[in-house]
């Protein structure tokens, strides 16, 4: 992947929700490149989770141009549902198990073709092989959270959007986590949400501050650091 | 009161056919609608808003129907001069089983849809951004939506093994072959043959019991099954 590539250009977009007065999201202008790994940051309410589930093409009135305003081009062209559905895919901030076992999790959303073997290899590095005949939804946060993330790993998009990654998660659970984020930077370009801005600052390699759905903020990592070690 | 658990208990084998029609009557023509009636709820309640608000308003307002009515309506078509005449339908247990596939229909529907879009949004997503394919993530919701199944079924039951309207516009009653629980009771009262028409209403109470337990068992297993994924 080449990180000088554009991924995705935001021009003017606006999303509000239902007959809400006020847009959740305005951003004047987002460029948002390949193969980084960028964290948003802020507040509740500050709309983060509106901008992943945008990019996931997610979000109810996603077309209808009275809620939704602005222009989101994905590599150059208008980016559309089906452009999501085939490289995108969003990580709820508390993800939802669906019925059945951890393995069962996996296979139904595993791209197709996918070999049974990867799956428990998948299992084995997060840390859940020993609970796969388990019904997913015994799993506590933490196991639920990776459980989440090995899904998203199995239905093979390229760019992954976590909404909160680590939320809900004991300091264990919270490192193998990032360490397996640390694992995918090379080969996934990971846009993620989080309110803890020292986790944001061990991973992203850019750090894009919300406020009020607009962008307060938006450095490079290096720089947060520099200033952090001021 | 003691003659007619005496006609329940010696096995009265009229007493004993009417309540065997009744509940195949009713059995077949719940079953017969869950098969448009489930898929079709879940398609309205999965993802509520714009056309499907007002579908589903249609449905709900359509399961308040009066039984006589729909009989009225189904009778038009059955009848020798109807669209459907030239079947010969009236007056067989095939046009009652249709009436109660009308009177359950809508019930279903509204019941399953306004069920399905009262689950956790989550699942939805979950289904979308993974791009389940449809006949997966139609066999998934079902396992989601199964409780409220289970209640709109035993709700659609009770009101169509409890209705005499149909039954009898479009069954007319007819001994051994027609007559349901409902019309045989409104028969004997007439008659003034108290004890028959209090066994079948003892029958009658008895599996409108029965349905209201497992209304009540699968309502409290619904919140449950989202419990386990809190927000």
């Amino acid at each position: 992947m080449n990180r000088d590539l554009l991924l995705f250009e935001i021009d003017a977009l606006q999303y509000r929700y239902g007959c809400a007065p006020k847009p959740a999201l305005a951003l004047d202008r987002l460029e948002l490149r390949e193969a980084s790994c960028v964290a948003f940051v802020g507040p509740n309410g500050s709309g983060k989770t509106t901008l992943l589930k945008l990019l996931n093409h997610l979000l109810d009135g996603q077309d209808d141009p009275k809620r939704c305003k602005g222009r989101i081009q994905f590599r150059g062209q208008p980016f559309t549902r089906t452009m999501a559905r085939r490289h995108t895919v969003y990580l709820h901030q508390h993800p939802y198990m669906l019925a059945g076992t951890v393995l069962q999790n996996l296979e139904i959303c595993a791209r197709p073709g996918f070999d049974r073997h990867v799956l428990f290899a998948m299992l084995e590095r997060i840390g859940l092989s020993e609970k796969k005949d388990l019904p997913a939804r015994s799993l506590s946060g933490g196991e639920a959270q990776r459980l989440a993330l090995a899904r998203a790993l199995v239905s093979d998009r390229e760019i992954l959007l976590l909404d909160e990654p680590t939320a809900s998660t004991d300091a264990a659970s919270a490192l193998r986590i990032r360490n397996l984020l640390e694992e995918l930077k090379a080969q996934k370009t990971i846009l993620f949400s989080t309110h803890h801005r020292r986790f944001a600052e061990q991973l992203a390699d850019r750090i894009i501050e919300l406020a009020d759905g607009t962008i307060c903020n938006d450095r490079r990592n290096d720089l947060v650091d520099q200033s952090s070690s001021r | 009161m003691g003659e007619a658990f005496r006609l329940l208990r010696t096995a009265d084998p009229e007493l004993w056919s009417i309540i065997g029609r009744s509940l195949l009557f009713s059995a077949s023509a719940v079953l017969l609608a869950a098969i448009p009636g489930i898929p079709c709820g879940i398609a309205i309640g999965w993802k509520p808003g714009g056309f499907r608000h007002w579908l589903a308003s249609i449905v709900h307002a359509l399961s308040a129907v009066p039984t006589v009515v729909i009989g009225l309506f189904v009778y038009g078509l059955l009848s020798r001069t109807g669209p459907l005449g030239f079947l010969g339908m009236l007056y067989t247990p095939a046009a009652v089983i249709l009436g109660q596939i009308f009177l359950a229909l809508p019930l279903l529907v509204s019941f399953i849809a306004g069920g399905f879009s009262s689950i956790d949004p989550r699942f939805r997503e979950t289904l979308e951004t993974h791009a389940i394919p449809p006949i997966a993530a139609f066999s998934l919701a079902l396992r989601e939506a199964r409780p409220m199944i289970t209640t709109a079924v035993a709700m659609a039951f009770s009101r169509v093994i409890g209705e005499v309207g149909v039954a009898m516009m479009l069954g007319g009653n007819i001994r051994g072959l027609t007559r349901t629980m409902t019309t045989a009771i409104a028969l004997d009262t007439s008659r003034g043959e108290f004890e028959r028409a209090v066994a079948l209403g003892i029958v009658l109470l008895a599996v409108a019991l029965v349905m209201n337990m497992l209304i009540h068992w699968s309502s409290q297993t619904l919140p449950a099954s989202v419990r386990r994924n809190p927000q």
